[in-house]
């Protein structure tokens, strides 16, 4: 849906995107995370049309989009940080003027301006001025201005920066839906707890550079792996030998008390496993799946090496295998 | 909905119903109380019509016209726009007429009014046409300077501060002025007629005819402008063909009375001497883009060299061309008497070779752009042409009567175009200066684009 090809920019003296490439499939929520000034806003801008690469392409539904910007615009939808509303219109003449800019035909505007306020709740308040409304309210504004026209593809640049929390969860069940609807939806975000709630992948960029590009919760699983966290009740220092001698588990993380395993998604592996475990005798409390947080994939590869994180070597003994 | 949806925008938020009532209203009690002073009162409907519109489409509308570009930026809905499914044209168009929508039913009013006191004097219709049709593109026109002026200064983002809205306002107040000035010339020089590449035209649509082509070049100039700002590639054939249009419109005036050709270029040299300094200044002077064309030409893109070109190496270019055949013609076909007052006046003291002065004037261009590029790829980038003309100013005037006073012609040739009678002391000043400067830009601009780039493209 999304194929970024050797993107490449400069601000004056630093380069603030460096050679990135990658292919964002349809129907995916990806969570665009990175510190300050990683490149993360350049690379919406670069997406958006906003500004030319200095290399590279954007290609948006097979089409380049710095070839031409006005048709890559018709086929999606960006809501800036800032929202973007014009506060003397009211939220019908706000959504009118945004479809029929976005190009949809005189006669289909009605239909597109009821749709898209049914989804976004905003019936009742069709006759308010834009100004009047609550942040919330604008939040949901700005994202019906920006997905009248039907986009494909749907970017978002910190939606939730100033939200209350009924108002977040709600903004995750709308991105939710309109992934369920068709849309990709790609999220620049520093709320990561926020992400999570309905992100599938996330693409960590730092430098100028992607560091890591990989599913989360249940598009990774789906991907036919998880991670287990095994807890004992008192140390015992077999534990990591044992796991290590069984090929179809990859150790993570482990010591005498705890591991965290890597297996793949298949529940008589699961029951062989800890059958396994609580036969040698070791003194298992815990054994489930392992909440392995967003945030705590971001901070694995942004802040900390991953020697920091216990990430040990995956090389297997060929004895052992699961009874 | 009308078709385009910019324009629809702007009068939703430019004309209610109660806006357009006031405004019938005052005009309407304008003219109903002159119908009562009899002559006075023609006079004054007329007269006082007149001015009105000249404040409501000269002051108000171009205030508008920069305020529809600076109010999107401002209230953070400029990036938007410019993320919408609307081309070019329809975001200039749309802008500039929906935004000054109030002004221009305003101005309309007005000229009915004036219209009607000019035709109760007794004014033949036809002159009262050519009048409304000359105001109303005056109008058009310093409109699209004022919003032209805004986006040539988003693009080097400066349009945040009020006072570079007023100073895009200015811009176009002093193009509308030439509607202003048609009246100051006809009442000096009663002139009737202009002679123009040897025919003779009556003046009054003479002037008509030359302010609707300028206007049709400024208001490609700004959907040039904005094109560029929606991030569609600019070639640069319009400039050039621009540049062509300036110099046969002012070749027009000496040409076909029998005077030298060299007669016909002075004064389109000195209008692309101008246009060079304007195109260099509405530049934003990127350094990292001027990279990316170098980068371009050495790999042999021709078509992204030529759409990262900036417009004023292509001023110089031809600006050079057309000097260059100056002076050489000048050998041959020396300026008529009497048309080299004008630099006698500025160096009353001496008798300038004007062979030397235009190619002076050349050595003399290059040096400023350096010197400007060289403040631009510093660390002051946004204030560096205000600074740099200051500079060259105080070179130009303070410095140079300084040394005329003090007697050190010699020195002249440092700080202007100057004619010292020997080819090494009139030009080779200015020759360094251009040397080290042009080593200077190197140094700075190689400086700005390359510190902190990896080494792939760096």
């Amino acid at each position: 849906m999304i194929e970024i090809s050797h993107l490449t920019y400069d601000y004056p003296g630093r380069r603030a995107l460096d050679d990135v490439s990658v292919t964002i499939d349809p129907l995916t929520i990806t969570a665009l995370v990175g510190p300050n000034g990683a490149g993360k806003s350049t690379l919406l801008r670069l997406c958006a049309a906003l500004d030319r690469p200095y290399l590279g392409t954007v290609r948006v539904n097979g089409l380049d989009v710095h070839d031409d910007p006005r048709a890559a615009h018709r086929c999606m939808g960006v809501l800036p940080d800032f929202f973007g509303l014009y506060d003397d219109l009211t939220v019908q003449q706000c959504l009118q003027y945004r479809a029929r800019a976005q190009g949809v035909p005189a006669e289909q505007v009605e239909t597109a301006l009821r749709r898209a306020t049914e989804r976004l709740d905003l019936t009742d308040r069709l006759r308010d001025k834009a100004g009047t409304l609550s942040r919330g309210l604008r939040q949901r504004l700005a994202i019906a201005q920006a997905i009248i026209h039907e986009p494909k593809v749907l970017m978002l640049d910190e939606p939730a920066s100033g939200l209350d929390p009924e108002a977040r969860i709600a903004l995750a069940q709308v991105l939710r839906r309109l992934r369920d609807e068709g849309m990709t939806i790609i999220v620049s975000s520093h709320i990561l707890a926020e992400l999570e709630d309905y992100s599938t992948h996330m693409l960590i960029i730092r430098d100028g550079r992607i560091v890591e590009f990989t599913p989360i919760g249940a598009a990774a699983r789906q991907q036919g792996r998880q991670q287990i966290r095994v807890t004992l009740a008192h140390d015992d220092t077999r534990l990591t030998e044992l796991l290590q001698k069984i090929p179809e588990v990859a150790v993570l993380e482990a010591n005498a008390t705890m591991a965290v395993v890597d297996v793949i998604d298949d529940a008589d592996l699961r029951v062989g496993l800890l059958r396994h475990l609580v036969a040698a005798g070791l003194p298992v409390i815990e054994f489930a799946p392992e909440r392995f947080g967003l945030q705590d994939a971001y901070l694995s590869h942004v802040h900390l090496p991953p020697a920091a994180v216990g990430i040990a070597s995956t090389a297997k003994s060929p004895e052992g295998k699961l009874a | 909905m009308i078709g385009n949806p910019e324009f629809t925008r702007n009068i939703w938020l430019q004309l209610s119903w109660q806006r357009v009532l006031g405004a019938a209203v005052v005009i309407g009690t304008i003219y109903y109380a002159s119908t009562f002073w009899g002559e006075l009162g023609r006079d004054f409907a007329s007269t006082g019509g007149k001015w009105l519109f000249h404040f409501v489409i000269g002051l108000w509308s171009t205030r508008r016209a920069a305020d529809a570009l600076a109010e999107e930026v401002g209230g953070n809905t400029w990036e938007v726009q410019r993320m919408s499914g609307l081309s070019a044209w329809e975001m200039a168009w749309g802008k500039l007429l929906g935004g000054t929508a109030y002004p221009w039913l305003c101005g309309f009013f007005c000229l009915a009014l004036m219209d009607a006191g000019l035709l109760a004097r007794g004014f033949p219709r036809n002159e009262i046409l050519y009048g409304n049709a000359s105001l109303v593109v005056s109008g058009l026109t310093a409109q699209a300077v004022s919003l032209s002026v805004a986006l040539i200064l988003l693009r080097k983002a400066q349009l945040r501060r009020r006072l570079m809205v007023t100073f895009a306002q200015v811009c176009g107040l002093l193009v509308y002025a030439n509607s202003l000035f048609k009246d100051v010339v006809s009442l000096v020089n009663g002139a009737q007629e202009v002679n123009w590449y040897g025919h003779s035209y009556p003046a009054t649509p003479f002037h008509l005819a030359s302010l609707v082509v300028f206007g049709c070049w400024i208001w490609l100039g700004l959907y040039r402008l904005m094109r560029q700002e929606l991030q569609y590639r600019n070639w640069p054939w319009a400039w050039l063909g621009f540049l062509a249009y300036v110099v046969a419109y002012i070749a027009g005036f000496k040409a076909g009375q029998g005077q030298p050709v060299t007669a016909m270029l002075v004064w389109p040299f000195i209008a692309l001497v101008l246009l060079t300094y304007f195109s260099f200044l509405a530049d934003p002077k990127d350094p990292v883009r001027y990279r990316w064309g170098f980068d371009a030409l050495r790999s042999g893109d021709l078509g992204r060299a030529l759409s990262l070109l900036p417009l004023w190496p292509i001023s110089y270019l031809v600006t050079l061309l057309v000097g260059v055949a100056l002076a050489v013609l000048l050998s041959s076909e020396p300026l008529p008497p009497g048309s080299e007052d004008w630099l006698r006046y500025v160096w009353s003291s001496i008798r300038p070779d004007p062979q030397v002065l235009v190619i002076a004037a050349l050595l003399f261009l290059a040096r400023d752009l350096l010197f400007l590029l060289l403040l631009n790829f510093g660390r002051w980038r946004e204030r560096a042409d205000l600074a740099g003309l200051v500079y060259l100013l105080i070179a130009y005037f303070p410095l140079a009567a300084i040394l005329s006073f003090l007697g050190s012609y010699r020195l002249l040739a440092i700080v202007i175009p100057f004619d010292d009678h020997n080819a090494v002391m009139s030009f080779g000043p200015v020759i360094v200066e251009i040397l080290v400067l042009g080593v200077l830009v190197q140094r700075r601009w190689q400086l700005r684009t390359t510190v902190g780039l990896s080494s792939r493209t760096a």
